[in-house]
């Protein structure tokens, strides 16, 4: 670094007031120790923190709550962190129009619990601890069951406002759910991992929160079946807002407590794979659609593949979506273990699960998972020897693949990131649009370096 | 005029039935559903595979010819508008569905499919493609990823970008590259979601993955009419204060109303001063229940009448009124300019009396046809051409109304696009540095501008070889680190 600590302590100090600390040790960023911590109190701060930082040659690491700071490639480098902790306000709520504009640093559960107020949410829910801001679910792309039902990010979110690494504060989109005017900067801005800019505000579309839920859970002793019935079950009229099938190990995280599961299904000695359907409508169609897909499940031969098949619903379907609802981050200490999101067409989805519990058992990994059935993303947490784990990647890539699917490593210690394939290779013009993009948005690599796919 | 070598170039590539290069034929050319704009292109060139789409524009780029990509040519903001001296690329003859998986709901389609073709192919299984802009019958898939067109559908189930899993695109300087996929969350950046609404500035799409969907258990259709579009508009938002999402809501005042009953007689009662559609889908119990609950709110805001479609015929013919909307002006004046300002749909009362306000003082007559549940306005203000000056004061009135819908945090389009139309209201709703940076897209992938130049933004920016300076970090210099 060309200034010292202290002299770049100031100088920001200076830039974003109040906001600028020393980094610490908890502040490193996959390995990249930074050197201060500079958290903008408005998009004006945030430009001129930025602008600095580019004119000086300083790399800048961006992060919300901190909970998805190992997707990505570790940084090359990374001088400043610029955290959006303090921009956290609700700027506009327009009930009646259902959109709500925040800023990037609020968390996702707080901006819930401020719409369920209007009986309204944002209709995403990734399985993510509740530091998790919006700036970093747009930046990440990450999404939960309901995508089935409500799309991903890039479906609800209708508006941004970024601040470009020369410190140029630009917006896209608008406030209103139906607008094509100009290039789609909110889209671009999703997914692209603080590559292009740094997010500081967004605005989003919203639903209203559905009257009645009920979810049918069924378990198998192999995976085929189930992901055979959610085939079915796609091509009929039943309207599930979620449709997960997953390893019974995915219900039982360590820390939770040993009532967690379902009685049946914990009792259940032959069902290790589980499927959760889930109905959100009015209270009389959830409980019709529920009993149509028991009735599915049951119309098999005499020797039905399914068991422990029920209804729940209240306090029992709360936690059993509690419980269902861990596995896409990993804990903060563990090591020789990855998460991997793969996606893949719907009916593709058994046999890539196969191929999951193929590599697991012959690389001797540990492995649990959760598939997203109805719209073909998984996430697998697999455990084991790193040697195998950089194997199993690999090999998970490729089957993915075949059915022109894909595979990223979402989560993994620092040292393993390094060693894994994180990101896949892209076809190679595709590629070169992106690497153009990235140049044309920051041309000096001073955001996020090397984090994103190709080493962008 | 093209350079003859040219022309027999392109005649090479795409056969002699491919090129026109007749003046009367090029004529047909000159406009797309805008006809105030009109440029007769040097030629128009009609590619049959990705393959002859990538060999024109590849001639295009070495002779740095400007060209313009056209699907159907049903565009209503210029988008397709040819530049002079340019080649017009159509792509009408690339009209095959490729695949259709209906287990996963993904069809591959080239960009010169009609959009409602791919829900008539599909529709004996039960599925249906759900954007369904009014123009369905006719329009083309790759002028809707181009305008990332809407419908009225769309309050649900979103645009055409929400539908858009991948493309296959030419890019300006003639590489191919694919884009997205079938499956969810491609690595990288969102590539489908800048193109998608692009507006054919980067480049042409020659194959497109959409997402279809499974039809719902049940459908149902009703009409309720009110004395006035407040009454109607209080309806509507009563319907979404009960946090009701209906597949469609759809608003015409009296006049569209009379000028709908004059030209595809729908049934709608002609003695009122709104009419609203309905639409609810989903479960059939569902269904019925949240109609009851529709109707009730209609009657409270003072429904006169509310009707409900009996039977699919009933149903079409409901729609037909509402989709044959734009067309049905011509019943009631001369010529008519379409706008496609949105507002936030809470100001749906008060810029309904601005319009009517605006309307008596240039003494024109306006009609409005909307999209109510999303604020999308479609307000068609009527003149006589013939009348001298009459259409002048006809834009004038039509650009003031996109300045309130800006006034009221809205956007000056909502599914027509920016085009050639307008682009100068573009800085009402961005500042200069939005508009730069929005720029830096088409910079990074038409740079040389030749695609469909001229389009969507007001001044144009030169994009210059190597962007900004650039300055090794000290680390890279001690040889620690390499960059990409």
């Amino acid at each position: 670094m060309k200034v010292s600590t202290q002299s770049l302590q100031e100088t920001l100090g200076s830039l974003a007031e109040g906001g600028v600390q020393l980094a610490t040790e908890s502040d490193v960023v996959t390995g990249v120790q930074p050197y201060v911590v500079a958290a903008p109190g408005s998009e004006q701060e945030v430009a001129s923190v930025l602008a600095y930082a580019n004119r000086e040659g300083l790399k800048v690491l961006v992060r919300g709550g901190g909970t998805q700071l190992n997707t990505g490639l570790p940084p090359r480098d990374g001088d400043i962190l610029l955290s959006t902790t303090r921009l956290n306000q609700v700027v506009e709520y327009a009930p009646h129009d259902m959109t709500v504009m925040v800023q990037a640093g609020l968390r996702l559960v707080d901006l819930q619990s401020y719409l369920a107020r209007a009986r309204q949410w944002l209709a995403l829910d990734p399985v993510l601890s509740p530091g998790a801001t919006i700036g970093g679910i747009i930046s990440t792309n990450v999404s939960g069951a309901r995508r089935m039902r409500y799309g991903g990010v890039r479906d609800q979110i209708i508006g941004i406002r970024v601040v470009l690494s020369d410190g140029t504060i630009a917006k896209g989109g608008g406030k209103v759910i139906k607008n094509v005017a100009g290039y789609d900067l909110p889209k671009l801005f999703t997914g692209a991992l603080g590559t292009l800019g740094v997010i500081v505000a967004a605005t989003f579309r919203l639903y209203p929160l559905r009257a009645a839920s009920r979810t049918v859970v069924l378990t198998a002793s192999t995976p085929a079946p189930l992901c055979d019935l959610a085939v079915r079950v796609i091509a009929s009229t039943l309207e599930p807002t979620a449709l997960d099938v997953m390893s019974l190990w995915a219900t039982t995280k360590p820390l939770d407590q040993p009532d967690s599961t379902p009685q049946s299904t914990r009792a259940s000695t032959g069902g290790l794979y589980v499927m959760a359907v889930r109905f959100e409508m009015e209270p009389e169609s959830a409980d019709e659609q529920a009993a149509a897909l028991v009735d599915m499940a049951r119309a098999e031969a005499s020797s039905s593949p399914y068991s422990d098949v029920q209804t729940i619903q209240g306090e029992a379907e709360e936690r059993l979506w509690r419980q269902v609802a861990i596995d896409y981050t990993l804990a903060s200490d563990a090591a020789n273990a990855l998460i991997l999101k793969a996606s893949v067409l719907p009916t593709d989805v058994a046999s890539w699960l196969e191929s999951l519990e193929h590599t697991a058992q012959q690389e001797s990994l540990n492995v649990r998972w959760r598939a997203h059935a109805g719209h073909g993303l998984i996430f697998a947490r697999l455990a084991g020897d790193e040697a195998a784990l950089v194997t199993a990647v690999d090999q998970l890539r490729s089957a993915a693949s075949v059915g022109q699917g894909s595979l990223v490593v979402v989560d993994a210690p620092p040292a393993l990131a390094s060693k894994v394939d994180v990101w896949g290779t892209l076809p190679g013009q595709t590629f070169e649009v992106m690497r153009r993009l990235k140049v044309r948005f920051d041309p000096n690599y001073t955001l996020n370096p090397g984090r994103f796919v190709g080493g962008i | 005029m093209l350079e003859p070598r040219i022309v027999v170039e392109l005649r090479n590539i795409v056969g002699a039935d491919g090129v026109i290069d007749k003046h009367e034929q090029l004529r047909t050319y000159e406009s797309d559903g805008l006809t105030n704009f009109r440029i007769v292109p040097a030629l128009v060139v009609l590619p049959t595979s990705t393959e002859q789409v990538q060999a024109v524009v590849r001639v295009c780029h070495r002779e740095h010819i400007p060209f313009v990509p056209r699907g159907s040519g049903t565009g209503l903001s210029g988008g397709a508008l040819p530049f002079a001296g340019g080649i017009l690329i159509s792509l009408a003859r690339m009209r095959q569905i490729l695949k259709v998986d209906l287990p996963n709901q993904r069809v591959v389609v080239q960009p010169g499919v009609i959009n409602l073709w791919i829900t008539q192919r599909i529709a004996p299984h039960g599925y249906y493609y759900a954007p369904d802009p009014s123009s369905q019958q006719v329009c083309s898939i790759g002028g809707n990823v181009a305008e990332n067109s809407g419908g009225p559908h769309c309050l649900k189930y979103g645009f055409t970008v929400n539908h858009v899993l991948g493309m296959k695109f030419v890019m300006p300087d003639g590489e191919v590259m694919e884009v997205g996929g079938p499956t969810f969350d491609s690595p990288g950046y969102d590539l489908p979601g800048i193109i998608v609404g692009s507006e054919g500035t980067l480049g042409i799409a020659t194959e497109v993955t959409l997402r279809i969907l499974r039809k719902p258990e049940a459908v149902q259709t009703a009409m309720a009419s009110f004395d006035t579009t407040d009454a109607a508009g209080e309806a509507v938002s009563g319907i979404i204060a009960a946090g009701i999402v209906p597949a469609a809501i759809e608003m015409m005042d009296k006049l569209a109303i009379e000028a709908c009953e004059a030209s595809v007689h729908a049934g709608y009662p002609l003695d009122v001063g709104a009419v609203l559609l309905v639409e609810l889908d989903g479960p059939r119990t569902e269904v019925s229940q949240l109609l009851q609950r529709v109707e009730e709110i209609c009657r409270r805001a003072g429904a006169i009448e509310f009707r409900l479609a009996h039977t699919d015929e009933e149903r079409t013919l409901m729609w037909k009124g509402r989709k044959a909307a734009f067309a049905a002006m011509g019943r009631v004046s001369p010529n008519y300019i379409v706008q496609d300002g949105v507002i936030p749909r809470t100001a749906l009362p008060q810029i309904l009396r601005e319009i009517e306000e605006l309307s008596r003082r240039a003494g024109l007559r306006v009609a409005n046809v909307f999209h109510a549940g999303d604020g999308n306005l479609h307000p068609l203000v009527l003149y006589d051409q013939r009348i001298a000056g009459q259409e002048h004061e006809a834009e004038e009135l039509s650009g003031e109304i996109i300045r309130r819908c800006v006034a009221h945090g809205g956007s000056i389009t909502g599914e027509h696009g920016v085009g050639m139309e307008k682009k100068q209201h573009m800085l009402a709703m961005f500042t200069e540095a939005d508009l730069a940076t929005h720029q830096l897209i088409r910079c990074a992938i038409n740079p040389d501008n030749l695609c469909n130049p001229d389009k969507v933004y007001p001044t144009p920016r030169l994009c210059g070889e190597v962007p900004g300076p650039y300055q090794p970090h000290p680390i890279e210099l001690a040889g620690l680190a390499e960059r990409f």
